[in-house]
């Protein structure tokens, strides 16, 4: 009388769970039960199966490589720092409010002699009593400054630079360094004159010095009265 | 991080947890037939693993440690999800297959029954069948893991070896089962 195998056993050999003796049982069953060792042939051929089917599982949704930054991604985030730094730069004129006066700010830095000066002044006088460099220097500055500020704002300025005192030296031919700049800006522009005073040309002429100006001057009884004269007819003063 | 773990000198550690990861996974798998629940499952088995790793006596017995921390994440896991069926989730896996054509094509039929087959076991017989002949433990292991006894294990493994046999064996395409009974 042989053994029974059950289905357990046979399952529990295939996953070699048995132990010698009972190996030995199964095998002595085997040998004239074909019907068993076909059944056996099947649970192996369903666990080779089974094992086949979940061989490759498909890839996960998410991968776990963590996420590493290699020589290319600093490389394009530095290029993007570059660009929204030189995007900023250039667009900093763009974005930041208009100035009042920015069209003579881009033609010309702005002297400081002239800060009170307004947007829609036409006629200056430039008056100036000292013989200081810095001083006569500063004068044709501004000269220069107004004539580009009315390029720039299209209509015309007439200047008038009055000399009295030490600063009549601007306009005496034997003292002033500048004969050769004011003979151009007088020949270039119209709207610019230069005026000496008459009562320091007095002075000098009792203090036996021989006063000879530059062929561009006109002379004015005195300076004070000349200033006067023109502030009553809406003229801006500067004092340089 | 790297930095430190290179100092920390546990390389090692990283290996074997990343080879363990892809075996998680396909056990994990073949349990849900869910690429996106599966890889959670293993996610947290390992964040769980990690936290709780001083308890672990025998480091020998890491595997199936590590395989019963999978099997209480998605015991939880039905627990938490019993009332609350994600169809935004759902949709989103019946509608974006990554398979391709060529990839579908080269797949061999029989993978695709194999995982169809799994899938129809209860859900016992499945975990049993899967511990047993993806990851060839012990049936005490596996009695260990699931926390159930072995005589459990059996019957459970012989009941769902039978139907798998039934439904990939007997009723199978006449072709298939000639090339069976040829290696035979």
């Amino acid at each position: 009388m042989k053994p029974e195998i059950s289905q357990e056993e046979l399952n529990a050999f295939i996953d070699g769970e048995l132990d010698l003796i009972e190996r030995d049982r199964l095998f002595v069953a085997l040998e004239d039960n074909p019907d068993l060792a076909h059944q056996l042939c099947e649970l192996r051929a369903v666990k080779a199966m089974v094992s086949h089917g979940y061989e490759e599982p498909p890839p996960a949704f998410q991968q776990a490589s963590p996420r590493r930054f290699s020589a290319s991604h600093y490389l394009a985030t530095g290029m993007v720092l570059v660009l929204g730094l030189a995007v900023g730069w250039f667009g900093r004129d763009w974005s930041s409010p208009q100035r009042s006066f920015s069209p003579i700010h881009a033609a010309m830095q702005r002297p400081v002699s002239l800060s009170g000066l307004k947007t829609d002044t036409r006629k200056i006088v430039l008056h100036i009593d000292s013989d200081q460099p810095l001083k006569l220097q500063t004068l044709l500055d501004d000269v220069d400054y107004l004539l580009q500020h009315q390029k720039v704002i299209g209509q015309p300025v007439q200047i008038e630079v009055i000399a009295n005192n030490y600063g009549l030296d601007l306009l005496r031919t034997d003292v002033t360094p500048y004969a050769a700049r004011i003979e151009k800006l007088a020949r270039q522009h119209a709207n610019i004159s230069f005026v000496a005073c008459g009562q320091t040309m007095r002075r000098l002429g009792r203090e036996g010095v021989k006063v000879k100006l530059l062929p561009e001057t006109r002379v004015a009884p005195t300076a004070i009265g000349e200033i006067i004269n023109r502030l009553q007819h809406g003229w801006t003063y500067i004092k340089v | 991080m790297r930095f430190l773990t290179l100092l920390a000198g546990d390389r090692e550690i990283r290996a074997q947890l990343k080879e363990r990861r892809s075996r998680l996974y396909r056990v994990a798998y073949s349990w849900c037939h869910d690429r996106t629940l599966a890889d959670d499952l293993v996610q947290e088995a390992l964040t769980r693993g990690l936290a709780r790793l001083h308890q672990l006596r025998d480091p020998a017995q890491l595997d199936s440690w590590l395989f019963k921390i999978l099997h209480n994440c998605w015991r939880d896991c039905f627990r938490c999800k019993k009332n609350n069926q994600d169809i935004e989730e759902l949709e989103d896996y019946h509608y974006a297959h990554e398979d391709t054509p060529e990839h579908l094509h080269s797949r061999s039929q029989v993978v695709d029954r194999v995982r169809a087959a799994v899938a129809l076991l209860p859900i016992g017989q499945r975990q049993v069948l899967t511990l047993i002949d993806l990851e060839e433990f012990s049936y005490n292991e596996v009695a260990e893991i699931l926390e159930i006894p072995v005589g459990t294990v059996m019957s459970r493994l012989c009941r769902g070896r039978q139907s798998l046999k039934v439904k990939l064996i007997e009723l199978a395409p006449q072709t298939k089962a000639g090339a069976l009974r040829s290696v035979k």
